[in-house]
Order: structure tokens, then C-alpha cells, then sequence
């Protein structure tokens, strides 16, 4: 039986960024807070018959794209836009800076977006999972000081209804 | 590498610093080092008292939480303030101050391992003069966290 009864928690994630390039620009955000936080909507109609509920009924609403939000330490902001040998560095991803040559996972005249991947690992080892948020696009990108560490919030949605959830 | 190895050199890269820079001439008395004080009127020891990792990603470059301690003894018969002069000039050393930990190689070059940043010292006064048996000692702790950064 493949199933695990351990918990997980922060120090079993990873995040890594894709962009859409043939062979991806692949980043794993190693200063992440460990707060990576999603949500899935589902809409539905509430039909009420003369103002009843026992007497109405539902009907399902149009499909909601999820919210994706999480935070990371903040090193330098840029790297390949100051030198073409430093390391990709995640503001310039999120970004789109062109120095970095990422692309979008969306078609051209699309909003820019990029793949997440969160993969948690099992402690056990039999059950570590994979979940894929597509196309996710950068709604607000908030950088702040901190006495511990300057931080980049991230919050965004992924333009699918539920991520893809695997096991690997 | 381990925490236990990581401590060994924290605390050589601090105490290293620590008689490189301490110019107040009185002894340092280091932890499991046998230091005669009796004839000292003032005197200072030094702890490495706590190193602690908060919760990271496993994959994360690690980051470790470090406290630093340093006791400063006074009973000058005429200075009532070598105490706090001591304790000053300890939180000045560590003030903001960044620092390479260093692990030796032998046979070759010294490989940094982390980079430790120390932040604002705290000063107390313990000073009790109800002490029956040292009614003059002064007793002033310093204490200074840092984070050490750990290289990839």
C-alpha cells in the first residue's frame, strides 16, 4: 500500500518555476518561506423557488481560476539582467525582464505566465506527490523589509480550474 | 556538515575575533579553558550559548540562529564603571558586524562555510549589591543574537 499516514509539512516542499521556453527556464526557489498557499473556488447557482430552498435547486456556476500566493527571502533582485553569468534570481523571473529570455507558457498577445511546480516529498518515502499549477500570472508582487529578512510576496492565479495533482 | 562540527567553528571564528579585537586589557575567560582570575580585579567571559535552526525547507540553504554571550566582571576598588566600560565596548564588537566562518583544509586553502551577521547587543546589569561574599563585583551580560548563513 502506497499510502503514508505521516504528515507533512514545510520542510517536505519544494517550489520550482518554469517558464515556456522548449527547454525550460527551471528555478527553485530555495528562500521560500515555506507559506505557499492556493485556493480552488467552485460556483454554484443558488435557484430558490418563490424565496425556499427546500423547494429550489442548484445549478453549477462558471469555473473559477485559483488563487496562488506565497513568500520568499529576498537575496538580490536581479542577477542575468546585471550579468549574463549570475544565476537566474526569482524577482526577474516573475518578472519577465527580458535580460532573463524567459518565456511565456501562454500563447503570444496572452498575459505572461509561468508553470509552478510543488512537490511534496513523503517521509516515508512511498508516497511524495507533484502538483502543477499552469499558466499562473503575477497579480500583485509586494517586496518589503523585515528585521529576519527582506521578503517578495508573490500573489497571483493559475488560469485553470485545479492544479494536477501526481504522484511520483 | 553537522551541527556539532558547525559549532567547532563558530565558536573558534568567534573567540578568534573576539582576542584579535578586545583591546580592554583584562582577561577573557573561554568555556573548558582554565583561566586564574583571582588576581584580577576586572575580567570577561565569553559564551557561544545557543545555535538554533528555525523551520526551513529541507533543500534550503541553511540558516542557523546564534546567541552570543558575554559576562564582564568588575571589582576595581576606584573604577565603579569598568564594568559598563567593558560591557560597551564588547556590544560595540559585535555591533552589525558580519564575519567569514572558516573551516581549515589541510593542505590547502581555507574554505569559507558560512557568513554569521550579528545584529543589536543587548547590555543588563546583574550587578547585586547584597552579593555577601563579593559586596564591590559588578556583573554586566551582554547578549547578541546573529544568524549564520551557510554557503551552498
Amino acid at each position: 500500500m502506497a499510502v503514508s499516514h505521516i504528515t507533512r509539512n514545510l520542510r517536505d516542499g519544494e517550489l520550482v518555476i518554469k517558464d515556456g521556453s522548449d527547454t525550460p527556464l527551471t528555478m527553485t526557489v530555495l528562500l521560500d518561506e515555506g507559506d505557499l498557499t492556493w485556493t480552488q473556488r467552485q460556483r454554484t447557482i443558488e435557484v430558490k423557488d418563490r424565496g425556499s430552498i427546500s423547494q429550489g435547486h442548484t445549478r453549477k456556476g462558471d469555473e473559477e481560476s485559483i488563487s496562488i500566493s506565497f513568500t520568499a527571502k529576498w537575496t538580490q533582485l536581479i542577477g542575468k539582467a546585471a550579468n549574463e553569468a549570475d544565476p537566474l534570481q526569482l524577482y526577474e523571473l516573475l518578472t519577465f525582464d527580458p535580460a532573463t529570455g524567459a518565456t511565456s507558457t501562454s500563447t503570444a498577445g496572452e498575459q505572461e505566465t509561468l508553470t509552478l511546480e510543488f512537490t511534496v516529498l513523503d517521509p516515508a518515502g512511498v508516497a511524495s506527490e507533484r502538483i502543477v499549477f499552469e499558466k499562473v500570472y503575477r497579480e500583485t508582487l509586494t517586496l518589503s523589509e523585515d528585521n529576519d529578512a527582506n521578503l517578495i510576496a508573490f500573489a497571483g492565479r493559475s488560469f485553470s480550474p485545479k492544479p494536477t495533482v501526481s504522484r511520483i | 556538515m553537522d551541527a556539532s562540527n558547525f559549532l567547532r567553528l563558530l565558536t573558534t571564528t568567534i573567540q578568534q575575533y573576539w582576542s584579535a579585537q578586545f583591546s580592554v586589557p583584562v582577561p577573557t575567560h573561554f568555556p573548558g579553558v582554565p583561566t586564574p582570575l583571582q588576581q584580577h580585579a576586572a575580567w570577561v567571559e565569553l559564551w557561544v550559548d545557543a545555535l538554533h535552526t528555525p523551520p526551513q525547507r529541507t533543500h534550503a540553504p541553511q540558516r542557523d540562529e546564534v546567541l552570543v554571550t558575554i559576562h564582564c566582571f568588575s571589582r576595581h576598588p576606584q573604577d565603579k564603571f569598568q564594568g559598563q566600560t567593558l560591557a560597551g565596548n564588547a556590544a560595540s564588537l559585535f555591533h552589525h558586524r558580519t564575519l567569514p566562518v572558516v573551516e581549515s583544509v589541510p593542505d590547502g586553502e581555507p574554505r569559507q562555510v558560512a557568513t554569521v551577521i550579528f545584529l543589536e547587543p543587548q547590555i543588563r546589569d546583574l550587578t547585586r549589591s547584597t552579593e555577601p561574599t563579593q559586596p564591590q563585583l559588578q556583573h554586566l551580560v551582554v547578549s547578541v543574537q546573529g544568524v549564520a548563513h551557510r554557503c551552498p
